[in-house]
């Protein structure tokens, strides 16, 4: 076998293949770029809408954010709330103490407590009249309890007048838990936490309150049983018909005092609550930069078969990039500000959420001697539009289109042709570019200390709507703009940026605190919503500003 | 090029105008017909769009281009199944090693004499002696033995010299008619 090897190939008929195709040359059909082109516009299509779902996803994350402060708040709240109530049990006068050592007749009682019953004047495991009975204390809702202990009150009084001496408990009228308790309790339910201890009875207690007329007596020898099943047999009846007695009861009636757990054991030291809500406003003037340079070497090239809107302008070359070296150099930052009302949650010392609504306003001015005529201001530059122009048909969707005399700016977002009037120079004027967005600031903060004074750091996002873009001209020969947030703006309506700000701030009081510091944003994406069909290289904004804000904490 | 990677479109289609006739010719030597040619050009410019950030100028951009041409015609066959088509045969067929010195053609004539060729013969033929790529290199692109490309090379060498024969014998006649 003779196997050829590359070195013994023949070389006369590949180089005659070679010669011949190499430098070959042969056009395609007309329509394959078309082709290509419609390709590379689903694929921007499939571009944005992959921005799109990005954006998505950054807002779910930040509902995603939300929801889990939401759960956290409500958690910490509970955590919290119980908290404060086991600190309040543990800190309880003597009283409660003693009493939370049930005697054994208590327990024993505790054990053949009947299981029906209402249940909500049961507790867990404890005899209930007292609890509800110091519920009474509180709200509408005690006062239902207050007239159900007064009726079951004055049932027991009834069947059994007196307790044995041996498992009475101290009692209190329902006048007494109302003044002096009342205002300590922080709720019914505390409040029934509370006096389970209580509802102990009390070994060593020797005097009963009469509760009809405020003075110690014996009452007769009791079970503790009889009076808990008597005491809860009676209390759903007694639900109906406290209702309609406390219709006819008279308003300025005295409630009859009633039976009540020794209430004074409640008593807690008050404590100082510091809610995790703040509320804040800031205000952050700032210098915006747009970020658009018309004269970049893709704005003016010439290319005759292609005629995009201002490479065809019927002007000499020079005056045309004058114009667009104009708008690069004279174009300044105008007077630009942020301000935002936010709700911010404390996460822990340091940490925090917060969110809100912003408003800014975006400005820059241009100090132009140049109008660019007949500007094709609309509709929006369509990809079809595009397509039509550089096809050379006569434009089926330049039927909406106002030809104006424009700025710069203008004329490279109008994406159409400009066949008459072109580049004119004239008298000075000030075109000035004004954004007004709406928006939702997401932010975490940072802050080091709970100090009198302190530093912060916050990073997130904004998410603004364009409200409005108008370009003012102070030139009579150019006439303003306005585009609303629709179809017709040449502007992205919705635009997202990031937000980190740092600074220091200082704590006037307990609430109230002054913060100051340096603010910069950064837009995701261009001022322009397609900058593939406009002219120049359109940048992602950015501004940077000096943020001064200050919060104010609710506490309780 | 910054034009091209920022998505312009003016400038993506200054570069398609400006290596489109090019590419279209190599195109067309790996497909049979222009429709077919039209759709690797279609397919291969885009992945010039897509990657042209990736481009760090080790090379002329034209070689580039060619490059992606060429890679793309070669998905583009094996998509088709024409490279499966072609029986495999390892054996290199013993071909006389004779000097042979043909007349210029028209890149035309050469194109049909290409195109002429089985798919996987136009192939090799293409990768080697146009391109310029080994036996080795050839051999792995499509996934072959190099003795498999050897002998398919040689196969296509020969069907193409017996054309070149033939033309020039049919023009010898001719001229002395």
């Amino acid at each position: 076998m003779n196997e050829l090897s590359d070195k013994d190939q023949p070389k006369k008929l590949e180089d005659l293949f070679r010669n011949g195709m190499d430098e070959a040359e042969m056009a395609p059909s007309d329509n394959l770029w078309n082709r290509i082109e419609h390709d590379l516009d689903i694929q921007e299509k499939g571009y944005y809408k992959k921005q799109l779902f990005w954006f998505q996803r950054v807002a779910a994350a930040c509902a995603l954010l939300l929801l889990v402060s939401a759960g956290y708040f409500l958690y910490d709240y509970k955590f919290k709330h119980e908290g404060i109530i086991a600190t309040a049990n543990k800190k309880e006068t003597t009283p409660t103490e003693i009493a939370s050592i049930p005697p054994p007749e208590a327990d024993e009682a505790k054990n053949n407590k009947p299981k029906s019953g209402t249940p909500e004047f049961r507790s867990k495991d404890k005899p209930v009249i007292g609890s509800k009975i110091f519920i009474a204390s509180n709200s509408k809702k005690s006062a239902v309890a207050n007239k159900i202990a007064e009726k079951t009150n004055q049932q027991l009084a009834n069947t059994k007048p007196q307790l044995s001496t041996r498992q009475s408990t101290y009692l209190a009228t329902a006048e007494n838990v109302s003044n002096k308790e009342s205002e300590n309790i922080i709720s019914g339910a505390e409040a029934a936490t509370i006096a389970q201890p209580e509802l102990a009875l009390n070994e060593n207690s020797g005097n009963i309150l009469n509760t009809e007329t405020g003075n110690t007596q014996p009452l007769a020898d009791i079970s503790r049983d009889d009076l808990l099943n008597m005491a809860q047999t009676n209390l759903e009846t007694n639900l109906v018909a406290i209702d309609s007695a406390l219709l006819a009861l008279p308003t300025a009636s005295t409630p009859k005092p009633i039976l009540v757990a020794y209430a004074t054991a409640i008593e807690k030291p008050e404590k100082q609550k510091t809610s995790r809500w703040s509320f804040a406003g800031k205000y952050a003037p700032q210098y915006f930069n747009q970020n658009i340079k018309l004269n970049e070497p893709v704005a003016r090239t010439n290319n005759p078969s292609f005629s995009n809107n201002l490479v065809s302008l019927n002007n000499s070359p020079s005056s045309y990039a004058e114009a667009l070296n104009e708008f690069d150099n004279n174009t300044q930052a105008g007077y630009s500000f942020n301000t935002e009302g936010a709700a911010s949650y404390e996460l822990n010392k340091h940490w925090a959420l917060e969110t809100g609504l912003a408003y800014t306003q975006n400005i820059s001015n241009t100090n132009t001697s140049y109008i660019f005529n007949n500007s094709q201001v609309t509709p929006r530059y369509a990809s079809e539009s595009f397509s039509n122009d550089y096809n050379s048909d006569a434009g089926d969707n330049r039927s909406n289109l106002i030809g104006v005399p424009a700025t710069a700016l203008v004329a490279s977002l109008s994406g159409t042709t400009n066949n008459a009037g072109g580049v004119v120079q004239t008298q000075p004027f000030t075109a000035k570019y004004r954004y007004r967005l709406i928006g939702i600031p997401v932010k975490i903060n940072y802050q080091t200390n709970r100090s009198k004074s302190f530093y912060y750091a916050s990073v997130g996002f904004l998410t603004n709507l364009l409200m409005q873009a108008h370009i003012i001209s102070d030139s009579p020969r150019v006439p303003d703009l306005k585009y609303a947030p629709n179809a017709d703006s040449p502007f992205r309506n919705v635009q997202m940026a990031a937000i980190a700000s740092v600074g220091k701030g200082f704590r006037v009081s307990k609430n109230f605190s002054l913060k100051a510091g340096l603010e910069a944003s950064q837009y995701f994406t261009t001022l322009v919503d397609n900058p593939l069909y406009s002219t120049g290289l359109h940048g992602k904004p950015y501004a940077i500003g000096i943020a001064v804000s200050s919060s104010y904490n609710i506490s309780k | 090029m910054q034009g091209c990677i920022a998505g312009k479109r003016l400038m993506q289609k200054q570069l398609y105008d400006h290596y489109a006739k090019k590419m279209m010719a190599v195109c067309l030597r790996y497909s049979r017909t222009s429709f077919e040619a039209e759709d690797i050009m279609q397919e291969a410019f885009m992945k010039v769009f897509e990657n042209i950030q990736n481009f760090k100028g080790q090379c002329p951009l034209e070689f580039w281009i060619r490059r992606i041409m060429v890679n793309t015609a070669l998905k583009h066959h094996r998509k088709m199944m024409h490279v499966s088509s072609s029986a495999e045969n390892d054996k290199v067929e013993n071909i006389p090693e004779e000097e042979i010195v043909f007349s210029n053609y028209a890149y035309e004539e050469l194109l049909t004499m290409i195109q002429s060729l089985a798919p996987r013969y136009q192939l090799i033929f293409n990768l080697y002696a146009i391109e310029g790529y080994a036996h080795k290199e050839i051999a792995a692109m499509l996934d072959i033995s190099e003795g498999t490309s050897k002998s398919q090379y040689s196969r296509a060498r020969a069907i193409l010299k017996n054309m070149l024969e033939r033309h020039e014998e049919t023009y010898n006649e001719r001229v002395i008619r």
